[in-house]
């Protein structure tokens, strides 16, 4: 399957169900939350990967009983969840300003996202209306607690993370469950994608950090307070974020937080080679062989990740 | 015999970018010198005297990371990679989102 082509297919067919006055908000929604620089960009175009949009569907090749319809489905749910999820994630950390258009957009997202949802599972109410309270409720404690430069623990990263992505589950497992796959097939599927998320949470945590910080708070100045590293005071008129770096970067938690990432893409490729979803599977060992490399390079020499990140549109560039 | 080095554009840049992926201090002064370089050329498009000792000392700094001599840049060239780091202004045709866009 044409995983892009799906996945735009999917879209078109939704703006066309939209009233005349969105359809101009729909088409830039991708810009104006900040994904991408200009409008017109195809949201299979927007990511990196098709996991993010198209996971139903990838998942969909291992199972020999889900028709075209149920993935149609599933893949249209988890899209329109997964948009109006980030959507709601800039909005709520003030990246992007949601206007009543805006709004208004993002109501027909949620009502076509659960109108598919129960379509698929036969039941009256989406899954997705719980999941999305809970990603809000956790967005909403991830930004105090980080704009409070709040000392934490591994662990409360790891639970937070995986709060903040509770739309990502339901519509592949609702998939495997009309498919015929077993309570034990249907939690493996949940556990692929935990480690997807998680690890694409992780990594990008790393990467971002010091804009997340400008922005009001980083997880890795949290867990580096969390391991009690001693303060850094700016050097006399030095800026704050060189001092704060210097105190991450002295910290290790940039390294660990990598690798957090890399065991969490291990995760999902060995449990998805289990359940015969090899195009996940093969996807997430490429991402487990990445997240290890930078794990080294961090190591070796702290902030590496976050200066790859920077340089990357440079090094397209100047490289090919 | 032959006195100067033959100087490879592509091995040139490869150290330089391992350079500055590898030491935060020698990204932050790159960046420092890109910011401080005009970002638009003059009307009559000649360079002034300050930024050609900008674009010299960055050939300079260049070639003290690296350890190895650097051919220099033009400024047409500085002015992009000012755009591109400084600006973070971005070539649409590359996609270089995508290398953000987690979910």
């Amino acid at each position: 399957m044409d995983y892009a082509k799906h996945v735009d297919a999917i879209w078109s067919g939704f703006t066309t169900t939209l009233p005349p006055d969105l359809q101009h908000e729909a088409r830039v929604l991708a810009r104006a939350v900040g994904l991408v620089p200009v409008a017109d960009i195809p949201w299979s175009n927007v990511f990196k990967n098709e996991v993010t949009l198209a996971a139903p569907a990838m998942f969909a090749s291992a199972m020999s009983l889900a028709t075209p319809q149920m993935v149609m489905m599933a893949t249209t749910a988890h899209m329109l969840a997964i948009i109006g999820a980030f959507a709601m994630d800039r909005m709520l950390d003030r990246q992007a300003t949601g206007g009543p258009q805006m709004q208004r957009l993002l109501d027909h997202v949620r009502a076509a996202r659960d109108r598919s949802m129960c379509e698929l599972t036969g039941q009256p109410t989406s899954p997705f209306l719980d999941a999305e309270y809970d990603a809000v409720c956790a967005i909403n404690t991830e930004r105090l607690l980080l704009q409070n430069g709040v000392a934490l623990s591994f662990a409360d990263y790891s639970r937070l993370s995986l709060a903040k992505q509770g739309v990502a589950f339901p519509a592949s497992v609702e998939l495997a469950r009309a498919a015929g796959w077993s309570g034990r097939r249907q939690r493996a599927v949940q556990r692929v994608l935990r480690g997807i998320v998680l690890g694409l949470q992780f990594q990008d945590d790393v990467v971002d950090w010091e804009d997340d910080w400008r922005n009001g708070g980083a997880w890795a100045v949290s867990l580096c307070r969390g391991r009690s590293v001693p303060e850094v005071a700016p050097e006399d008129d030095e800026a704050e974020l060189p001092a704060m770096r210097r105190r991450v970067h002295a910290s290790g938690v940039l390294a660990t937080m990598m690798d957090m990432a890399r065991l969490r893409y291990r995760d999902a490729h060995r449990i998805a080679e289990v359940i015969g979803a090899e195009s996940l599977a093969t996807w997430a060992y490429e991402q487990e062989a990445k997240a290890a490399e930078l794990t080294e390079r961090e190591i070796r020499n702290a902030g590496y990740a976050v200066r790859a990140h920077q340089l990357s549109s440079w090094a397209m560039e100047v490289f090919g | 015999m032959r006195t100067t080095q033959h100087l490879d554009p592509h091995v040139e840049l490869r150290s330089l970018y391992m350079s500055l992926l590898t030491r935060q201090e020698n990204f932050d002064e790159f960046k420092q010198l890109l910011s401080e370089y005009p970002a638009v050329p003059s009307e009559d498009e000649t360079e002034s005297a300050t930024a050609a000792e900008i674009r010299q000392k960055l050939k300079e700094r260049i070639a003290a990371w690296t350890g190895r001599p650097f051919s220099g840049l033009s400024s047409a060239q500085v002015r992009m990679w000012r755009a591109i780091i400084v600006e973070e202004r971005m070539n649409v045709a590359l996609s270089p989102w995508k290398e953000s866009n987690y979910y």
